[in-house]
């Protein structure tokens, strides 16, 4: 094969992917700003945190939903009334399967175990790729709820 | 014995078989890398072997190039272009993890997935399977025969 065939194809190659990709990047949700400057975003662009006296009193309110990153079987032990269980790792799965929460603009508050827990600010920022603004994180999770004596559901009863 | 494995390398199953795996193979790892761009643009920040300013341009256009070279592999269009196009990526991905590992940098591949997940100890693995991704390129590369040429030879 020639170099002068080789230098061809490739550029033909190259013409198509910058095309498909510059025509594809204008249908996208959130488009690269391909001739900007990379910049990382930090996670005060996903979402906000919040203490146990915002969440008690976001709670009051009928338009939020509260999500537990959590496992179900650690959702199962105990949660946060009000809240519906929604794991991290089977984000897509529950995603499709509770789509219906997401309807209408509502606030989106996670949590997870404690503060060192990662999985409430992975949620959010998953809720933040598929379009979710509104979010929240309460940071302290289930531990910090339960040791200021707030109540807390297992599956069927409420416990104090 | 050379000019035996020659031929054998040369025949059109080795070659398709080669084809399928190579265009196979980047075809399944940019869909991932396509859908979620604004992920795989940290991924390529997180490699810190790129100027700010190119990281969304590569972010975008590397999956595609991936995509279209990928599938004209399959299709066996411009093949032994693809597969030296291919190969070229697999021998720079190489590069960048041989780079990282001598940082002692722990970053998130971004091979198939823009999940990132800790790789740990693993960059040499990476390297070692993306050196054995180089065979099948290689293979094309040195032993491809157009159907053109096969079809002169026989004249």
């Amino acid at each position: 094969m020639s170099i002068k065939k080789f230098i061809i194809q490739s550029l033909i190659i190259i013409f198509l992917s910058l095309s498909i990709g510059l025509i594809y990047n204008q249908i996208l949700k959130n488009p690269l700003l391909i001739f900007k400057v990379y910049k990382k975003e930090n996670n005060d662009t996903y979402f906000h945190m919040i203490d146990a006296d915002i969440l008690k009193n976001l709670l009051e309110n009928d338009t939020i939903v509260l999500l537990d990153a959590r496992t179900e079987q650690e959702f199962n032990k105990q949660h946060i009334p009000r809240a519906i269980s929604f794991p991290i790792s089977k984000f897509k799965e529950e995603y499709k399967k509770k789509a219906y929460l997401f309807e209408h603009d509502i606030i989106i508050i996670t949590y997870c175990v404690d503060i060192y827990c990662d999985d409430s600010s992975m949620l959010a920022k998953k809720l933040y790729k598929n379009g979710k603004r509104k979010i929240f994180v309460y940071k302290g999770g289930i531990e910090e709820w339960v040791s200021l004596g707030n109540k807390v559901k297992t599956l069927n009863t409420l416990v104090n | 014995m050379g000019k035996k494995i020659s031929k054998l390398l040369s025949t059109q199953i080795v070659q398709s078989l080669c084809r399928f795996i190579l265009g196979g193979i980047f075809i399944y790892a940019s869909i991932d890398k396509i859908s979620n761009p604004n992920a795989f643009a940290e991924i390529v920040y997180d490699y810190k072997l790129l100027p700010d300013i190119l990281i969304y341009f590569v972010a975008l256009f590397l999956p595609w190039i991936e995509m279209v070279t990928g599938l004209f592999l399959v299709l066996g269009v411009f093949t032994k272009t693809s597969s030296i196009i291919l190969s070229s990526l697999l021998f720079a991905f190489i590069v960048a993890f041989a780079i990282n590992e001598i940082r002692g940098f722990n970053l998130s591949c971004g091979c198939f997935s823009t999940e990132k997940k800790s790789l740990e100890d693993s960059l040499i693995l990476l390297i070692l399977r993306d050196t054995l991704m180089l065979i099948p390129g290689l293979v094309i590369i040195f032993f491809y025969k157009s159907k053109k040429l096969l079809y002169n030879k026989k004249l």
